[in-house]
């Protein structure tokens, strides 16, 4: 197994200059993460920008401490101002702004930044024993990393959303922008109009911040100003024995089911926290504090949440295959720093891939220790007024965008992108599939015309050898499941009478 | 038309702004940026776009969004180019481009 190496990581990263990025990329992230509707995916798009010019491996730690940073921002705003950052942030409401409500803000956020903390720990082991299996992925050939993007697109269709067909034209929208530019089969131009600036095809990182920011600020412009309620107190910080005790099989509770929810695909952050939360009620013995300020309702939450937030790259680490949008865009960061995600990561640069690895460990380590003295910072940042937040927002995205390539033809894609994000989210279509459609798309084809090219044209190849057999049953599963879960769904919607979340947090 | 009567309506306008022109505000201040940026040079632009984004869609004063406006895209320019090495764009007309704009 892989501790050997691991360790070789943490010795990589435990040099001044990638713990000053971590330092760096967490307290960015917890900045944009404690904004309303800013979560993790919206806060690693916006930052990207600011990781251009650094070398490979400091990047990738600093957007995987944003990502982090930003789920902790979440995590704040939900215990103090009862404001999810994003959705798997809603069980933490529950319970940590009840316990905040009665002068224990502080013990909340210690409590969730340990459970966090055990979560991404637990997370990083499973890691750690699952990577070695990506060797297998190395036998895949042409065929068969054909099949595995297929299978991508079956599970975000099917998992994404409440609703196939939205989630079917998401991923199409996706796959359209991904033909845009010179095909690499055959070096046929498509859909450039002769522009340069498209013949590499469109932008992940404009395409990207238009989808997931501007596509928020425009939402928020539409709704209008937001008020920010005036938070609770932080008071005393530290959690006492009994709230220790007490969350401490909730915490490994939570980051097992945390650990495997996460390798599904679609990764639904807010589902597996809210699952989590629902297990501790039902194991608990004071099942009567839950929503009142049971220390169970934030520790088993929270782990989940962060645990997912780890399992969750490891279908990219191994497979190739963002299974999220936040991973999605991960991988985008990969391929834009000249690293190839998935097996051939571990194969030819392994260095950096443990590296990575072990920075998750250094990253939520670091937010243990910032999460509490910083919470009053973030406070103070909520109270500037939103006019300004979203003005200085979009200066940000507007340079950011530019800075990608030095052009104002980037900024344009971006606007579309965000116009296009936008109108998706006022007919509530998933984004996730979009960005999906987009990474994925030039795998699947690259492979796609590859294998024909290696069979002459025959289309036996991609059900030749037992590796396509299993992933072309994997991917009908896939399929019929998405077929009948919507009826499944509405089937448990009428048996169960006791709603986890309450209404108005339930989205 | 005095000014101060322009004012008056365009505050007017302004606070009757429904959502959707909002929306349509800071669209196009974007769009228009994105296109006038290699003629006007970043710090123009910037100014332009943030101060129409604080005075339209945010309702600020008129002074207040020029202050803010100027003092922002002035302050991300010294960022950029000072802390973070990023070229900006400068402007591409004679007159904007000898007063270092």
């Amino acid at each position: 197994m892989g501790f050997d190496q691991l360790l070789g990581g943490l010795a990589t990263v435990f040099t001044p200059e990638h713990l000053l990025f971590a330092l760096l990329g967490c307290v960015l992230g917890m900045l944009v993460g404690v904004l309303p509707g800013f979560g993790p995916a919206a806060a690693v798009s916006l930052l990207i920008p600011v990781t251009f010019g650094l070398d490979a491996t400091s990047a990738i730690i600093m957007l995987a401490a944003i990502l982090y940073g930003a789920a902790y921002g979440g995590t704040t705003t939900a215990v103090l101002l009862r404001i999810p950052g994003e959705a798997s942030s809603i069980a933490t409401t529950l319970d940590g702004y009840q316990m905040a409500k009665k002068g224990r803000g502080g013990p909340a956020l210690v409590i969730a930044a340990l459970a966090s903390f055990v979560g991404g720990l637990i997370g990083v082991i499973g890691f750690v024993v699952v990577a070695p299996f990506s060797r297998l992925a190395l036998e895949f050939g042409a065929p068969e990393l054909f099949l595995v993007s297929l299978l991508g697109f079956a599970l975000i269709t099917s998992f994404a959303g409440s609703n196939p067909a939205k989630a079917l034209l998401s991923a199409a929208a996706g796959l359209a922008i991904a033909t845009v530019g010179v095909d690499s089969g055959v070096g046929i131009a498509r859909f450039t109009f002769d522009m340069p600036e498209l013949f590499d095809g469109v932008g992940l990182v404009a395409v990207v911040m238009g989808v997931f920011g501007l596509s928020e600020v425009l939402g928020q412009a539409q709704k209008g100003p937001l008020g920010v309620p005036s938070p609770l107190k932080v008071a005393r910080l530290l959690p006492t024995r009994t709230d220790l005790q007490r969350s401490a099989l909730p915490s490994l509770r939570g980051s097992v089911i945390g650990f495997f929810m996460g390798l599904l695909p679609g990764s639904p952050g807010a589902a597996t926290s809210l699952a989590s939360y629902a297990a501790e009620k039902k194991l608990s013995r004071r099942r009567s504090e839950f929503g009142r300020g049971a220390v169970e309702g934030i520790a088993g939450p929270e782990a989940a949440n962060n645990a997912l937030a780890v399992s969750s790259m490891i279908p990219l680490f191994t497979l190739g295959i963002p299974t999220s949008a936040t991973v999605a865009i991960m991988a985008g960061a990969f391929t834009m720093n000249g690293l190839i995600p998935g097996p051939l990561l571990f194969r030819d640069n392994p260095d950096v891939a443990w590296a990575i690895i072990a920075s998750l460990i250094v990253g939520n380590l670091i937010l243990l220790i910032l999460n509490v003295p910083l919470a009053r910072v973030w406070i103070a940042v909520l109270k500037v007024p939103f006019h300004y937040l979203m003005a200085a927002i979009l200066a940000f995205m507007f340079l950011g965008t530019y800075s990608i390539n030095g052009s104002p033809f980037d900024i344009l894609i971006m606007l579309g992108a965000g116009v296009l994000g936008y109108i998706f989210q006022l007919v509530k279509v998933p984004l996730t599939p979009l960005v999906l459609g987009l990474i994925l798309g030039p795998m699947l084809e690259e492979n796609f015309q590859r294998s024909l090219a290696l069979s002459l044209g025959d289309y036996g190849v991609f059900l030749e050898g037992p590796i396509s057999l299993t992933l072309i049953g994997v991917i009908v599963v896939a399929i019929l499941f998405g077929a009948v879960r919507p009826l499944i769904a509405s089937m448990l919607k009428k048996k169960s009478h006791t709603p986890v979340a309450p209404k108005e947090l339930a989205k | 038309m005095t000014l101060s009567h322009e004012h008056a309506i365009l505050c007017k306008i302004a606070s009757e702004a429904p959502a959707e022109a909002r929306v349509g505000i800071i669209v196009g201040s974007i769009l228009l940026a994105a296109l006038l940026l290699p003629f006007l040079g970043y710090t123009v632009v910037m100014t332009l776009q943030l101060g129409t984004i604080l005075y339209f869609v945010s309702k600020r004063k008129l002074w207040i969004s020029v202050a803010v406006a100027i003092g922002a895209a002035l302050a991300s320019r010294l960022v950029f180019e000072v802390w973070l090495g990023t070229a900006l764009p400068t402007a591409s007309i004679e007159f904007l481009a000898g007063l270092g704009l």
